[in-house]
């Protein structure tokens, strides 16, 4: 425990002095935006970011959400125009925001760009399970039920995605820590197939 | 027919029974030439198709997600059918679901479910949902839970920026072999704030409705103080009593009271090339009566990704319980050779001291060359090396073909 609180103690320290670029904000298209979008709607900086409207061209920051680069959760401002669920929006799309769901959810590469930000690190993980059970209708958005199947259900013995290669070897440590989880995926039958030598893997 | 060939067929007509929408189709080919734990040897072929369609306004969705293992050297043979579903929203306030699913949306517990599930939406902010259906194990030589589930559940969601939930559901679960019958509830709440940090805050509570004992109880607060940074905290009660079904669950091998956990992550982007997370978890249960247990768990995760998608993690990761304890590292790098060529090898490495057994150690490594033959179509091939205390020096080699469609029809 000594060694795992000097390593949080490091990582907050190091936390402190480093800063990093959204990869969200990175795949968005600003020029394209500005060029079609925001300069002949007259849409304003503050629409989106985080600076308060000033007359005299300085931006200052809101200080209700003084560390946040955005007014709004970033699916919200994009939804703003890109919304396929209001009936009025399919007329005007083909003038405006493209009507499209799959303008953004429509690649690998967009999915990962655009994911919320509880799945940005490898923190969602252990966090996921929570958050499925609470707001399950939010998953459905961008996942279909199947793809929990991929891991929840299937026993990949040639590339297991989620145990390491030699976890038989030593899973009886982290039952003993955690045993509600192997209930997740797991039944006592599977235990019994090994433990009392009915099956061969 | 075989049955696979059957479904095969179905997803090819996937695109052509729909409208305009999404069509996605994975395939994934595994073959190995490996020894069982008798020493004889396998050559199995493991198959596995995922395919969906998602209307335009996702008014339709097919799904289907399934995989056969074929072992010709030794004539075995087991199809699983995981998934084979479809989605309608024949109204605005009205949705069916149909077939089978891995259900974590309706149901209390997660779990591979044949059902029909109807949704409907009086209002935006309000859903009730019922289902009915028959509970499926899709385990590899798995056993007929015999399980009949049926539930109903009412949802509250505001619909602003940062959501208020509230949803309550009960679910009654009739255990056919045992012809007893046990009922559930869920009563879910959850919010998200808006201020500075953006927490999200989960309570979750399920019980026993028969005998109003508590099952699980679940409390997540996130903080998100800035997009660089994420803050998780997990408190979790769990005391899964003996069901009344086929098999009492994992968890009463161990435990014989409630199973206490807290778990605390935190993660930074330190650059768009380099970020870390930290996992740090504790737990307590009764062993036996007025013997208590702890466990501990602490993982650190380091990424580096370059803009020309060279990849290198470590992972190190350790677990103490009172069924000993064990030290990993996990080394990843992925490393583009050409344009559509990878090399990858990854290694890890384990120290374990078992109260079964005495201090030993356990080696794997893997190395694989990766290249798109075609537009949708990649090939690796891997060499694995184990060394563990049931093998001296093992060496395998093991291919894996990805057919990934992602298509806008």
């Amino acid at each position: 425990m000594i060694k795992l609180s000097l390593i949080t103690i490091l990582v907050f320290l190091f936390s402190a002095f480093s800063f990093a670029t959204n990869p969200m904000i990175k795949k968005f298209d600003h020029n394209m935006h500005d060029e079609k979008v925001f300069v002949p709607n007259q849409i304003k900086c503050a629409d989106c970011h985080n600076v308060e409207n000033s007359t005299n061209g300085k931006f200052i920051p809101n200080s209700n959400l003084k560390n946040a680069t955005f007014q709004k959760p970033l699916k919200a401002i994009c939804h703003e125009c890109h919304k396929v669920d209001d009936k009025d929006f399919k007329e005007k799309s083909s003038e405006k925001a493209p009507k499209s769901c799959y303008t953004c959810h429509d690649s690998f590469e967009k999915i990962s760009a655009i994911r919320p930000k509880s799945h940005q690190s490898k923190l969602w993980q252990s966090s996921h399970g929570l958050d499925a059970r609470a707001e399950s209708s939010s998953c459905l958005n961008c996942h279909s039920n199947s793809q929990c199947s991929t891991c929840h259900s299937k026993r990949n013995t040639i590339l297991p995605k989620n145990h390491l290669r030699n976890y038989r070897f030593y899973h009886s440590v982290e039952a003993r820590m955690s045993p509600q989880k192997c209930n997740t995926c797991h039944t006592k039958t599977y235990c019994t197939q090994c433990h009392l030598g009915k099956k061969s893997i | 027919m075989k049955q696979i060939d059957k479904i095969f067929i179905l997803t090819l007509f996937f695109p052509a029974i729909v409208s305009a929408g999404l069509f996605r189709f994975e395939s994934e080919t595994l073959f190995t030439d490996r020894h069982d734990v008798n020493r004889e040897r396998q050559m199995p072929i493991i198959e596995s198709i995922q395919a969906s369609y998602n209307t335009d306004t996702n008014s339709t969705s097919l799904n289907t997600n399934f995989s056969f293992y074929d072992d010709p050297y030794e004539g075995q043979y087991d199809f699983k059918l995981y998934s084979l579903n479809a989605f309608f929203k024949p109204t605005d306030s009205l949705e069916i679901q149909i077939g089978r699913n891995f259900n974590y949306h309706l149901l209390v517990r997660a779990t591979t479910i044949d059902s029909l599930a109807l949704s409907w939406h009086p209002t935006a902010q309000i859903t009730v949902s019922g289902y009915r259906g028959l509970q499926q194990q899709t385990e590899l030589q798995d056993v007929d839970l015999e399980t009949e589930l049926s539930g109903g559940s009412v949802t509250y969601q505001s619909s602003n920026y940062f959501p208020l939930k509230i949803q309550t559901a009960v679910e009654n679960l009739y255990y056919k072999k045992t012809a007893v019958s046990e009922n559930i509830g869920k009563l879910t709440l959850s919010k998200q704030f808006e201020s500075t940090f953006e927490p999200e805050l989960i309570t979750i509570g399920e019980w026993n409705m028969d005998s109003a004992h508590q099952n699980r109880a679940d409390f997540g607060l996130s903080l998100y103080p800035n997009t660089q940074i994420v803050l998780n905290t997990h408190y979790q009660e769990y005391e899964l009593n003996s069901l009344n079904g086929w098999e009492d669950p994992i968890s009463t091998i161990f435990s014989k009271g409630k199973i206490s956990e807290f778990s605390f992550g935190f993660s930074k982007f330190v650059s768009s090339h380099f970020s870390y997370s930290l996992e740090l978890a504790t737990s307590t249960y009764p062993l036996e009566e007025g013997n208590t247990c702890s466990g501990y768990k602490g993982t650190l995760d380091l990424q580096y990704r370059s803009t020309e998608n060279f990849v290198l993690s470590n992972q190190l990761q350790t677990i103490q319980s009172y069924g000993g304890h064990f030290w990993a590292d996990i080394i990843k790098i992925q490393v583009p050779l050409w344009n559509k060529t990878d090399l990858s090898l990854s290694t890890e490495y384990v120290t374990y001291e078992k109260i079964t057994s005495a201090k030993t150690d356990a080696f794997s490594t893997q190395i694989g060359l990766g290249t798109w033959i075609w537009d949708h179509y990649k090939f690796n091939l891997l060499a694995e090396y184990n060394k563990n205390n049931y093998v001296k020096d093992e060496v395998k080699v093991i291919g894996q073909l990805l057919i990934i469609e992602w298509t806008d029809i």
